[in-house]
């Protein structure tokens, strides 16, 4: 179960999408107190979020990705490269595809044992690469595309079966084409039961 | 009389009480997080024989470590399947009589 909210100003914060996604570590490296791996990674956006970010989408959009990590008793590092492919707009508009790339360093200051709470902070460099794509409504033509770089501080806190991981994306660098929206910041709060 | 059904008793009580006779130690590589390692508990647990109250996982070591009452050792191989199974890689495999008389 997750949550995200994005702040654009006061009145435009919502409820994003529901997904659905799946994963498939293809390679894995075990030593003591560490493993690396890879996965691909795959994941269905549904278009039942709120509206208020401009065109909605007539369809569910799609993620596709690959992954590397590691994971120690002290620290941990990911990187990912994500190809997100869009639907189109309910009035017919291309809605651009995203490269997303996602680099990210975490720490456990206390490895603490199997049956304590257990605490990882993170901190993310999250990219947005939009492709660049002209639609055309009427006469009138708007410019979508550019670039978004945002710097990620987060916490993975679990207990035996139970993890909670928040986080708050803080927009850095924006190269977005003229007229675009963009968000100053982001927030992700996830729960998850191991069964 | 009651005295010797008392101690009949208490002897079958004793019995029953030494369930688990086999101490297994696993060395496990690739746990680095608690909540990784859950799955391992889970099924460790849902192992025939087993001393669910037993089982007991030690990250900074690298041990999994549990006790069972089983008509046969349990074999490393089948060990190492379940351990690969649960995203791990069983290292070394120790099991010990819990009662050496026993055996």
């Amino acid at each position: 179960m997750a949550q995200t909210i994005s702040g654009h100003d006061a009145n435009e914060s919502g409820r994003g999408p529901s997904s659905f996604s799946t994963k498939y570590r293809f390679w894995r490296h075990d030593t003591f107190g560490a493993q690396e791996s890879a996965a691909v990674f795959g994941k269905v956006i549904f278009d039942d979020g709120d509206s208020g970010h401009g065109a909605e989408p007539d369809g569910n959009d799609y993620l596709l990705g690959l992954a590397y990590g590691f994971e120690g008793r002290k620290w941990y590092r990911w990187a990912s490269v994500r190809h997100r492919i869009n639907a189109e707009t309910t009035t017919g508009l291309t809605r651009p595809g995203v490269w997303l790339v996602d680099l990210v360093g975490g720490v456990r200051f206390s490895p603490t044992e199997y049956h304590e709470p257990d605490w990882v902070w993170m901190l993310e460099l999250n990219g947005e690469l939009i492709e660049n794509v002209t639609q055309s409504v009427g006469s009138a033509e708007k410019q979508l595309g550019g670039n978004q770089w945002f710097l990620s501080p987060g916490l993975m806190w679990t207990h035996r079966n139970f993890a909670l991981k928040a986080g708050v994306q803080l927009l850095v660098i924006d190269d977005l084409s003229a007229g675009q929206e963009q968000d100053d910041y982001r927030a992700k709060i996830e729960l998850e039961w191991h069964l | 009389m009651r005295q010797c059904i008392f101690m009949a008793a208490l002897m079958m009580l004793s019995f029953m009480a030494q369930a688990a006779d086999r101490h297994y130690e696993l060395h496990v590589d690739g746990m680095a997080c608690p909540y990784c390692a859950y799955g391992i508990e889970k099924k460790i647990k849902a192992l025939d024989g087993v001393d669910t109250s037993s089982v007991e996982i030690k990250l900074n070591d690298g041990l999994v470590i549990f006790e069972a009452d089983t008509p046969e050792p349990m074999d490393q191989a089948s060990l190492k399947t379940l351990i690969n199974d649960s995203g791990f890689t069983l290292r070394q495999f120790q099991v010990q009589p819990i009662n050496p008389k026993q055996e």
